[in-house]
Formats: C-alpha cells, structure tokens, sequence
C-alpha cells in the first residue's frame, strides 16, 4: 500500500472514529441480544426454561442447555449471525435453555443441591414432556456444567442420551487467582450483603482482578478500530454482557468457597442431596469442550474432567480460544460448534 | 511495513511490562488480605449506619430498612420452602 493510499485510508477512519466515538459518548442504544424466538415453557421461582422456536425440527431427542450462575444467558444468542443458539437451531436440534434468572433474597439460602435436585430434574421431565420424547441431551455451560454433572452424578437414571460440558472447572484448586481469593484469606461473609446475596458488583470485582488492566486495553482495542461499525456494536454486546453480572445466591457461594478448598470433584468427596456421589458412575456419552486460552476456567482446573467421568464413550476438545471465543465468534462457528453439533447428531436420530 | 500503528505498538511494549507486575500485586497474599479488610471496613461502616438511622426510625415508631431487610429474609425462606415444596409435589405426582 503506497503512502497516499494508507494516509487516505486513516483519514477516512479517523472521520468514522470521530462518527462512531460521538455515538458512543452521546450514549447509543447498544444492539438488541437473546432475539432468538423463544417461550417460557416452564417457571419456578426466578428460574425459568424456554424453548426456542424451531419449524425444522430434524434431530431427536431435545437438547437443554444449563446455563451458569454467572453473568446472563444470552450470551449463547448474541447477534442474529453470531448465536450458539441461531446454529443449533439451524442444524435441527429442539433446543431448551434453563435460565436461572436474577437472584434475589428469596434466592439466598439456595445451594447446589436445589438446582442439581429440584431444578434440573424438574427442567429435564418437562423437556421431555413438551417435546414428547423420552431422552434428552444435556449441555451445561461454564458453571451450568459443574451443576448438570451434580444432576447426572445423582441421577445415574436420569433420561439423558448424552452429556457437554463446555469450559467446566473440575479441579477447583487450579482456578488461578479466583481460586486464590476465595480459598485462601478472603472470608466470603463478609462479602454477603444483607440480602443473603454476594452482589453482582462484588462478583464484577472478582473477575476483574483476574485482568487487572484487561479494561484499559479493552478501550486502546476499541480506539484502534473504532472506525469499524462491525466492532463497535460486537464491542457494545459484548462488553455488556462482561459487566451485566448477577447476584450470587449465598448458599452457592459458600458452597463454592468449601468446593475450592476441599476440591471434592478430583477427591471423589462430592456429596449432593446427602448422598456420596461420583464422577466416574457418569456412564452417559460425554464430550468436554475446553479453551487453552481461557483466563476465568484456566486449562489446568478443567482439563482433568474427561478422565474423571466414568462413560466410555467420552471425547474432549481444547481450542486455542478463549472463555467467550468458545462460543461466539469466528473459532466457534469454525470450529467448537460444528465439532458440537457433530457429537450431538452422532448420538441422536436425525430425521433426512 | 506491518499494519499495527506505531503508538498501538508502544502500548502493547508498555503493557507486556506492566501487566505482569499488576498481575502479580494483585494475585499477592497482601491483595487478598487487604481486599478482605476492605470488605470487613465496609460491612462494619454499613452496619453502623444502619444501626444509627435505625434508631432515628425507631423513635418514631416506624420501621427501618433493616426491618423491611429482615422481613424479606423471612418472606425469602418461605418462598424457598414453598418453592421446594411445590418440586417436589410435581414429581410425586408424575
């Protein structure tokens, strides 16, 4: 590229710079998310299951999605183009996902054992009902996964035709600096608010520490390409959803503080519902998706799951990507979704 | 020529220095501890406020907030209670 040709190049995005930094400073509406046609088919509480709307249903049985007890769900539907959701759809699953909503105090005495023993069952036999099937395959996302291998550990007859795990931490004490915190000095009652919640703002701290100056190149990143619509408004979803977190139920978290101290998914001392249970009685097809690049669930603390779970049919992919990259984005749509897709469709009936 | 301008090149230099020292203080022992003292300083600030605007309350007869706080804790349990319940009703009767 001659020089006139770059000099009139950085021109014409400085002057796309100037457009779209007025934009943001004046406050635009960041781009509309989760627009996937969907219905509430099931409600408990603050939890509810939605089922997206699918007119070219080809796959057999249903696919559930748990999601996280972290940040919100609409992650896995973005952008209309850039949906988890959007792909699954078009590939022909009959797709659920079970949200647990924004906690509030009535929320805080819930521990693991009420989404692993009341929600997820409770989800999965309604799924089954709504689609008028017998199985379903169960997909849990970051934390959602932690707390659907809880459900089938507990429910070794559960009616599951296979079980994804994306990014789930097994070893809880190789968390890195999340780990650090919570296992270490800091007390979670004193990060408790008086509705029985940790708050969403103290739940943003933490992960902030994990990139201490991760925002600032967060904004040198968006300055360089301001010029571009595309990034802008990715910018906008994206950031959105990193800084829109949610309370977390008290009763979680301190299970989640004894989870990193006595790490009992590595030390077969998981207990669910007052019962002893174990990874390796899981005999269901499993595939874990991991990231190498991920910074919240660090290779090292996921990495062991696959050879904790007793199926045989077991498959693990890692990616160069990172927590989010998974998911949304290029990488995903090349390579973790139609690797997903493809295990799921290997495992079910897919009508011609 | 690469395409990456020259002061985003700067930046990244400046930052692969620094981002590993930040990092460090904030992964150290010392972090954690303070940011515990911090939390305690916090809740401890927080709960003596409310005690003193409480009792201004009180005198007047009228509720506080940590009144309203602690009737929604109580209406919370409940919830959770019924809500368990209510689970555990729907699958008895499949």
């Amino acid at each position: 590229m001659s020089v006139v040709e770059r000099v009139r190049r950085e021109v014409e995005r400085n002057a796309l710079r100037a457009r779209n930094g007025i934009r943001l400073a004046a406050g635009v509406r960041p781009p509309d998310v989760g627009l996937t046609a969907k219905e509430i088919v099931w409600r408990k509480g603050r939890t509810e299951l939605w089922r997206y709307r699918n007119e070219q249903i080809r796959v057999s049985p249903p696919l559930l999605i748990v999601y996280s007890l972290f940040n919100r769900s609409y992650i896995l539907d973005l952008q209309p183009g850039n949906s988890f959701v959007e792909h699954l759809l078009n590939a022909g699953f009959d797709v659920y996902l079970l949200d647990f909503g924004i906690p509030d105090e009535r929320d805080a005495g819930n521990t693991l054992d009420d989404y692993a023993d009341e929600y997820l069952p409770a989800a999965v036999d309604r799924v089954c009902r709504v689609s008028h099937d017998e199985q379903v395959n169960l997909l849990g996302y970051c934390f959602g996964g932690v707390l659907s291998l809880l459900y089938v550990a507990h429910h070794l007859d559960a009616p599951l035709r296979s079980l994804t795990a994306l990014t789930t931490p097994a070893d809880f004490q190789r968390l890195g600096q999340l780990g650090d915190l919570l296992g270490g000095g800091l007390d979670i009652e004193t990060l408790i608010d008086g509705d029985g919640n940790v708050p969403a703002d103290i739940v943003l701290q933490g992960f902030r520490t994990l990139r201490p100056i991760g925002e600032i190149t967060q904004y040198v990143d968006l300055w360089e390409r301001l010029w571009s619509d595309e990034y802008v408004a990715a910018y906008q979803s994206m950031t959105g959803w990193a800084t829109e977190q949610v309370p977390l139920p008290g009763g979680v978290a301190r299970q989640i503080v004894d989870m990193v101290r006595e790490n009992p998914l590595m030390t077969e001392r998981l207990v669910v519902g007052g019962d002893r249970v174990q990874l390796s009685d899981i005999t269901v097809p499993f595939l874990h998706v991991l990231a190498s690049r991920d910074h919240i669930i660090p290779e090292a603390a996921a990495a062991p799951l696959t050879g904790l779970v007793g199926s045989r049919d077991k498959h693990e992919l890692r990616l160069d990507a990172g927590h989010v990259g998974l998911l949304v984005g290029k990488t995903a749509a090349k390579t973790t979704l139609p690797t997903i897709i493809d295990f799921l469709k290997q495992r079910s009936r897919v009508k011609p | 020529m690469t395409d990456t301008p020259g002061w985003r090149r700067a930046f990244d230099a400046v930052e692969r220095t620094v981002s590993p020292r930040v990092e460090a203080l904030v992964h150290s022992d010392e972090f954690a501890r303070m940011t515990a003292v911090i939390a305690r300083g916090r809740r401890l600030a927080g709960s003596r406020a409310n005690a003193i605007t409480a009792r201004v309350w009180h005198l007047m007869n009228l509720p506080a907030s940590t009144d309203v706080q602690r009737l929604r804790m109580q209406v919370g349990v409940l919830d959770r209670e019924i809500r368990r319940l209510s689970v555990q009703l729907d699958r008895d009767s499949r």
